[in-house]
């Protein structure tokens, strides 16, 4: 009896020494994340103090006379993420509802495995084929769509093709094995029961689809695409590469442009002054609190389509 | 039987899932407007064969059949699959209602997924009528637009009956519908059974000898992916004429 209750009390520690090293790492990552807020916060005072929240709405970047603003880089952000999330929609839907409901094994295993393959892809490697394959494309169409539109200022900047546009149709292809997996996941749960009650009353292939399978994983889906759109705006080194550096207000998707995380890896090496320093940080503190948003919002979607 | 008075006849149906034959020339002539139990031990091909008489069967991978199935007299093959849907519905072991409708909406399922438009006076008669068929009304009139999946387990498959009937099927498949229920929702689909006869062909799978005592004015006896037996209930249970119906009758196989 007495050597029962001896190894309880230690099974007891045991318990109590792993939940205590668990919740130490919890609260570790926990604050990790303040920490980081935090950080960027202090180190952006000087940029705060000179500009307020005007940062937030002005438009004009200029290091020789230290005036910083974040509008520009705050709007490719959002243009490009959207952009890219627009584009990449439909066809990961397409991706998707293939794989899940006409591909057999044979053909939807290996695609299942190549769509891994290049989300897992080095963001530079995307940049690279960009540059070289992607650009030269836009940059012709762009001369195209000038002569269409009979404007020479189009025709002229369509020699670079780098810009927004470059940048947008990179991301969207970038996020698609994301998003693509993530909604042909969740259509692989629709119960086979829903769908054989639907075929069951005469539906076809295609209706069932329509009517059963779309409008079960009609949350998952919004979640799977919030998150996509949460990757697409963190992108940073391929995007850096095609969207063309310009610190001015893009006025048409052919503009040069830039996002909030491209400014910064291009900018913060050469940046010298403390304001300059702090201002390209206070971009990293908006980027920080839009990627936090997009995160909870999608967990919300997400949780909300569990429990339907 | 005369001919006029078979809903349903199959003619030497085989089916496999890959190399597996699991039905092996079954033929029968499934009488009109009764209910026929589909019995046997688990595993002997009686949920199979519903499924390959409206075509379930091969949506499963790698699953084929071959035979004649004749509804009314007609060559099913020569039919488009989802008529021969239209025409012989199907209820399923486990409640289905659809979760992203509502009853309303679940009864109608049938309807809207295959595109047919119906006026709001059309659709609210069919609701009710269907609704009133299944002995579900009085209980979900207050309920009609809630989430099908809202309702308890035996109204939901009340629900699933409703919106297969409310197709007009000629034959209704029951794929072992009370094996999740308890025993008071099972008895009130059982009673429901009799009133549906009327209108409708009914095969009824089931694995309780009880059950298709009690529901079934004639039975076929599966075993091993054959048909064993097939007569009116009375006669098979009293005097079997196959020693493994016999056997079975009195317990010897699970």
């Amino acid at each position: 009896m007495a050597q029962r209750s001896h190894s309880d009390r230690r099974e007891l520690i045991r318990e109590h020494a792993f939940s205590a090293a668990g919740l130490t790492a919890a609260i570790a990552l926990v604050a990790t994340i303040v920490l980081f807020f935090v950080q960027l916060f202090v180190t952006s005072r000087a940029s705060r103090t000179a500009f307020g929240l005007s940062f937030l709405w002005r438009s004009e970047w200029n290091p020789v006379t230290e005036q910083f603003a974040a509008l520009p880089m705050v709007v490719g952000t959002l243009a490009t993420g959207f952009g890219a999330l627009l584009i990449s929609t439909p066809f990961a839907l397409g991706i998707a509802i293939f794989l899940a409901d006409y591909a057999g094994k044979k053909v939807a295993e290996p695609i299942k495995y190549l769509i891994g393959l290049l989300g897992g892809l080095p963001s530079v490697i995307f940049g690279l084929w960009g540059l070289f394959v992607l650009v030269p494309l836009v940059s012709k169409f762009e001369v195209w769509f000038g002569n269409l539109v009979g404007s020479e200022a189009l025709v002229a900047s369509g020699t670079t093709g780098v810009g927004l546009l470059a940048a947008i149709l990179l991301l969207a292809i970038m996020i698609l094995p994301f998003s693509s997996s993530l909604i042909l996941e969740s259509l692989l749960v629709v119960p086979a029961e829903l769908k054989e009650g639907a075929l069951a009353l005469g539906a076809t292939k295609w209706d069932t689809i329509q009517s059963i399978e779309l409008p079960y994983v009609r949350k998952s889906t919004v979640g799977a695409l919030v998150l996509s759109l949460g990757r697409a705006l963190g992108e940073t080194m391929a995007v850096t590469m095609v969207i063309g550096n310009g610190m001015k207000m893009p006025r048409t998707l052919f503009d040069p442009g830039n996002t909030l995380a491209s400014a910064i890896a291009n900018q913060f090496l050469e940046a010298t002054s403390p304001l300059y320093v702090a201002s390209l940080i206070e971009l990293a503190l908006i980027l920080f609190v839009i990627a936090i948003i997009i995160n909870i919002a999608a967990r919300v979607i997400l949780r909300r389509g569990v429990q339907q | 039987m005369e001919e006029s008075l078979i809903a349903l006849e199959t003619q030497k149906i085989n089916a496999w899932f890959g190399k597996d034959q699991v039905l092996f020339e079954v033929s029968v002539r499934i009488p009109r407007q009764r209910v026929t139990a589909i019995m046997g031990p688990s595993g002997c091909g009686k949920t199979t064969f519903v499924r390959t008489l409206n075509g379930l069967h091969l949506m499963t991978p790698g699953a084929r059949s071959s035979g004649t199935i004749l509804l009314e007299g007609v060559d099913t093959s020569t039919m488009d699959v989802v008529d021969v849907r239209k025409h012989i519905g199907m209820v399923f072991q486990r409640p289905n209602p659809f979760p992203t409708m509502t009853v309303y909406e679940n009864v109608l399922a049938g309807y809207r997924l295959t595109g047919q438009r119906l006026s709001r006076e059309q659709a609210d008669e069919i609701v009710e009528k269907t609704l009133t068929k299944v002995g579900l009304w009085g209980e979900v009139q207050e309920k009609l637009f809630k989430a099908g999946t809202s309702l308890s387990g035996g109204q939901q498959q009340r629900l699933c009956i409703a919106r297969t009937i409310a197709m007009e099927p000629a034959v209704v498949l029951f794929d072992e519908p009370t094996s999740a229920l308890d025993p008071k929702s099972t008895a009130i689909i059982e009673d429901l059974l009799s009133t549906l006869k009327a209108d409708y062909t009914i095969l009824f799978v089931t694995h309780g000898l009880q059950q298709a005592a009690r529901i079934s004015d004639y039975v076929a006896f599966f075993m091993m992916g054959e048909l064993v037996e097939f007569g009116e209930t009375k006669r098979v249970f009293v005097g079997p004429q196959d020693k493994r119906t016999e056997d079975y009758l009195s317990g010897k196989y699970g």
